[in-house]
């Protein structure tokens, strides 16, 4: 609101959007997650394993600590042995990384031109290591 | 740690059900299932459709396209679907023996190998596995480069030719013969 000579007057303007406010890529993450747990409720493969609730839960930490400004969202699945699995992949790189719900997580990143990265036993709180930001930035 | 796997190519981990060793002129056939082991797009989802446990200790599930039969294979798609409503298809990956145990310049080391690991009644079954033990990392690495090697997943009737007829037949005549020649005849 603005006072022009004590007349009090509401301007208002309308900003044709292009970009969904509403849209949060934390929130489709951890929807993904939950849309996961329900669908791998009981086992129905022979053979398989259901991820555990530790699974998802260092799943979910993982999802808070990743730059979701500078990163594209990865796409999540589950494994037929437990494992809740994260992918970043484009034109030249790919990441597979995932959790088994022991508060930790292992990885492999490769980009073309670049050394491949690797990574086991990274506790989940320490988050997503740097490198592979640098790997995942150019799909964001 | 699990126990460590069979892994040895010139033996097979089930002798006394074992039709023969897998040889590199096969074709073993690797069921997936749509949406599980697929992208909306058709593309596969890596973890999903190889499971780093498999490939590290349990082996990854295939069938000898030479023991087995177009109606083996639907059977069990059958019995999944019943387990599961969701499941809208299943299709197989056709993949050659050859491929999987290519080995890889410079130093043409076999990443994987292919095991015989016949089960009673499923003589086709076999396994693949790493060829040797792998950190979790390294099997994700491995995973992905064996991912470029599959060849596009085909329909299940796609899979077979008129000259695959009898595999089945032929696979349980041949676990009939390794049961009469091993110390199990006894038992049975």
């Amino acid at each position: 609101m603005i006072i022009l000579g004590q007349t009090p007057y509401a301007i208002s303007i309308n900003v044709p959007a292009t970009y969904n406010f509403a849209r949060s890529p934390t929130k489709e993450l951890l929807d993904r997650l939950t849309e996961l747990k329900a669908r791998y409720a009981t086992v129905w493969l022979p053979g398989s394993r259901l991820p555990t609730e530790n699974a998802f839960q260092n799943a979910k930490d993982f999802i808070l600590t990743l730059p979701l400004n500078r990163i594209a969202n990865p796409a999540i699945h589950v494994a037929s042995d437990g494992e809740v699995n994260f992918q970043w992949s484009g034109p030249d790189f790919q990441i597979d990384l995932g959790f088994y719900g022991d508060g930790k997580f292992s990885f492999y990143g490769s980009k073309e031109g670049r050394e491949p990265i690797l990574g086991d036993d990274i506790p989940v709180k320490d988050g997503v290591p740097k490198d592979l930001v640098d790997f995942a930035a150019s799909a964001a | 740690m699990p126990q460590e796997p069979h892994r040895d190519e010139r033996k097979s981990a089930v002798p006394w059900l074992s039709p023969g060793l897998v040889q590199s002129d096969e074709i073993v056939l690797r069921t997936l299932l749509d949406p599980d082991h697929l992208e909306p797009d058709g593309k596969l989802k890596v973890a999903a459709a190889i499971s780093l446990e498999d490939i590290r200790f349990r082996g990854w599930s295939v069938d000898r396209r030479k023991f087995t039969s177009l109606q083996q294979v639907r059977l069990f798609h059958s019995g999944l679907k019943k387990r599961n409503t969701t499941l809208r298809k299943c299709y197989v990956l056709p993949i050659p023996v050859s491929e999987i145990r290519q080995r890889i310049p410079p130093n043409k080391v076999q990443d994987f190998v292919v095991i015989d690991a016949a089960l009673w009644r499923k003589p086709s079954h076999a396994t693949v596995l790493l060829f040797s033990p792998q950190t979790p990392s390294a099997a994700r690495k491995f995973r992905n480069d064996l991912l470029k090697k599959l060849p596009p997943y085909v329909d299940v009737t796609e899979a077979f030719d008129s000259t695959d007829k009898h595999g089945f037949l032929r696979g349980m005549l041949r676990q009939f013969a390794a049961i009469l020649a091993s110390p199990f005849r006894y038992i049975i």
